[in-house]
């Protein structure tokens, strides 16, 4: 029994000279990313006061400590929150914030792409695509495939389908990463539906087939909804017609329990991955 | 000759002249005053009506406008078609007053006064009368006609006064049988009375019975009262002061410990949202501790994930 004990003990003091992770930070540090990881829980549960009062409290501590990067950070996520619920002016305030404090640091790219998304949620697709070119360029880290999709995104919206489909590929290879998988996803469904658009049915089918695999790994819900509208536009265009409305009922079961569950406040939503 | 010479004699003649002359003024004057007193100088003008009957008319009766006197009736005589025609003589002063819609009728002043023609002023913006025109007449009723107006009215009222008191009269009528009926409940009531009366010794006599029980039974209660222990009963009561002053602390102390939750509630309902705050930090970290030790190589996980980039930023398609 001793020995066993003894063991343990061993164990133990090993686990916690090696097994702390490679980042070490300090606990203002810690407390601040605490903070963004509960907003974000909260925001995905529905608690967008929560979220919104988390993310204040992030704001004022990484201030506090004159944390530029924290700021920008937490300005990001603000905005893209505000986004997320329709308050433009918000959005606006806190992204044009956050590219002032980032310039010339590697979290400008996120800044400069959260404002591509406002601007394209805004529909100014062309005031997007400077935006989203700006955060390609000034991409330093491993979200090469995030930027390279939401030009493949514009393209794609813009008509401009052999662009979209070469940007897409070339997201699809720098998503290698676990952290990308999302985005891997992403790359996928716009890749088979320009194939579905290029009248190469068989692979637009069995790219969105591969995108809808990983969105269902990934808990997405929106994005499984996608894959299937995209696979029954793909159906529509081949003339399968049964396989069209099978496709689009089931994307609108999925829309339609989503809807549902982000009606009642406080339901875990899936897919906090992403 | 013989001359007289009486002083008396002398100026005779001149003295009866004097006198002569004297009394002529004077009838001269009385003359005139008695024209003047009845209109005999007065400038006057004549206007004629006809009238069906000429009853209460007389030569000289006076014409009246808004009872003062302006004139008289001079002349009634039966024209041809066996009406009465009357001329009347106004003074002039007062012609401005008649104008042609101006109406004359017989008044009586008062109620035994006499009979005056009375004439209405007319409009005026309506042309005045001239001398010798006639005027309108408006037929005022005699007391004959009124008498028979008012038994016409009467007429019906006694007729109707008669049937209903044929009707009271009458055996048969509603009236007769409605009395009838009274006088059979008068009786009846009687009879009532009666047994109301023997109703009312019933219940006295009751009522002794009932009395007299009750004296039986307090009687009895107060026997049984008197049986009763009364050293027992002294005792029981002497105990239950203690046993309320014991109700009365214990109520005391439910008050002081309702008081003191109270106290403690409002002290604590201030922090509970902070500690909510807190436990919900405490289990998130509790989490993160467990997600760290399942990354830990011991447990056989990998390194810790990358600070807070990884969740600011949404992807392509947020």
């Amino acid at each position: 029994m001793t020995k066993i004990l003894g063991c343990l003990l061993i164990s133990l003091t090993l686990a916690s000279c090696f097994g702390g992770g490679a980042v070490t930070r300090s606990v203002s540090q810690q407390r601040l990313t605490d903070l963004q990881q509960r907003a974000q829980i909260s925001a995905d549960k529905g608690f967008y006061d929560d979220a919104r009062r988390l993310l204040q409290e992030a704001l004022q501590l990484a201030g506090s400590l004159d944390d530029r990067q924290g700021q920008t950070a937490v300005l990001v996520q603000q905005a893209r929150l505000a986004r997320q619920n329709n308050q433009q002016a918000q959005a606006g305030q806190a992204v044009a914030q956050a590219l002032n404090l980032s310039v010339g640091s590697d979290l400008h790219a996120d800044a400069a792409q959260e404002k591509a998304l406002q601007e394209l949620a805004a529909g100014r697709t062309d005031q997007a695509l400077n935006w989203a070119e700006i955060a390609l360029r000034e991409e330093r880290g491993d979200r090469l495939a995030r930027r390279l999709n939401l030009l493949a995104r514009l393209a794609l919206l813009q008509g401009r389908t052999t662009d979209a489909a070469n940007l897409a590929e070339q997201a699809l290879k720098k998503s290698g990463a676990e952290p990308m998988a999302a985005e891997r996803a992403n790359a996928l469904r716009m890749l088979g539906t320009v194939r579905g658009q290029q009248q190469r049915y068989a692979e637009g089918e069995q790219l969105l087939g591969q995108a809808l695999e990983l969105d269902k790994q990934l808990e997405l819900p929106d994005r499984i909804a996608a894959d299937l509208e995209a696979l029954a536009v793909v159906a529509a265009l081949r003339g399968d017609q049964v396989r069209q409305q099978d496709y689009r009922h089931r994307a609108q079961t999925v829309m339609d329990s989503l809807i549902k569950r982000r009606k009642t406040p406080g339901t875990p939503q899936a897919g906090q991955n992403r | 000759m013989i001359k007289v010479e009486d002083p008396r004699f002398r100026n005779l003649e001149r003295k009866i002249g004097l006198f002569i002359l004297v009394a002529l003024t004077g009838i001269i004057l009385v003359v005139a005053l008695v024209g003047v007193q009845r209109g005999v100088f007065t400038k006057t003008y004549t206007l004629h009506f006809t009238v069906d009957r000429g009853t209460g008319f007389s030569k000289g009766m006076p014409v009246k406008l808004s009872g003062f006197r302006i004139g008289r009736v001079t002349d009634l005589a039966l024209n041809e078609q066996a009406m009465v025609a009357i001329t009347i003589e106004v003074d002039h002063k007062y012609k401005k007053w008649i104008r042609s819609d101006s109406t004359v009728k017989l008044v009586k002043e008062g109620l035994v006064g006499d009979s005056i023609v009375e004439v209405a002023v007319g409009s005026l913006n309506k042309p005045e009368i001239r001398d010798g025109e006639s005027i309108s007449y408006v037929k005022t009723k005699g007391l004959d006609e009124m008498a028979d107006e008012i038994a016409e009215k009467v007429k019906p009222v006694l007729h109707e006064v008669r049937e209903i008191i044929a009707y009271v009269n009458d055996p048969n009528s509603d009236l007769k049988k409605t009395i009838h009926n009274l006088e059979i409940l008068t009786r009846n009531l009687e009879q009532t009375r009666g047994r109301a009366d023997l109703l009312l010794a019933s219940t006295t006599r009751n009522l002794e019975t009932i009395s007299q029980r009750s004296t039986s039974l307090l009687e009895t209660t107060t026997r049984k009262i008197d049986s009763l222990d009364v050293a027992k009963l002294n005792t029981s009561l002497e105990k239950l002061p203690p046993l309320l002053e014991k109700t009365d602390t214990a109520m005391a102390t439910v008050n002081a410990i309702s008081a003191e939750t109270k106290k403690l509630a409002e002290q604590a309902f201030p922090q509970i949202p902070g500690l909510l705050s807190r436990t919900d930090e405490l289990l998130f970290n509790t989490d993160r501790l467990m997600n760290n030790l399942n990354n830990s190589w011991l447990l056989g996980g990998g390194a810790a994930s990358s600070p807070h980039r990884s969740i600011s930023a949404g992807d392509s398609h947020d």
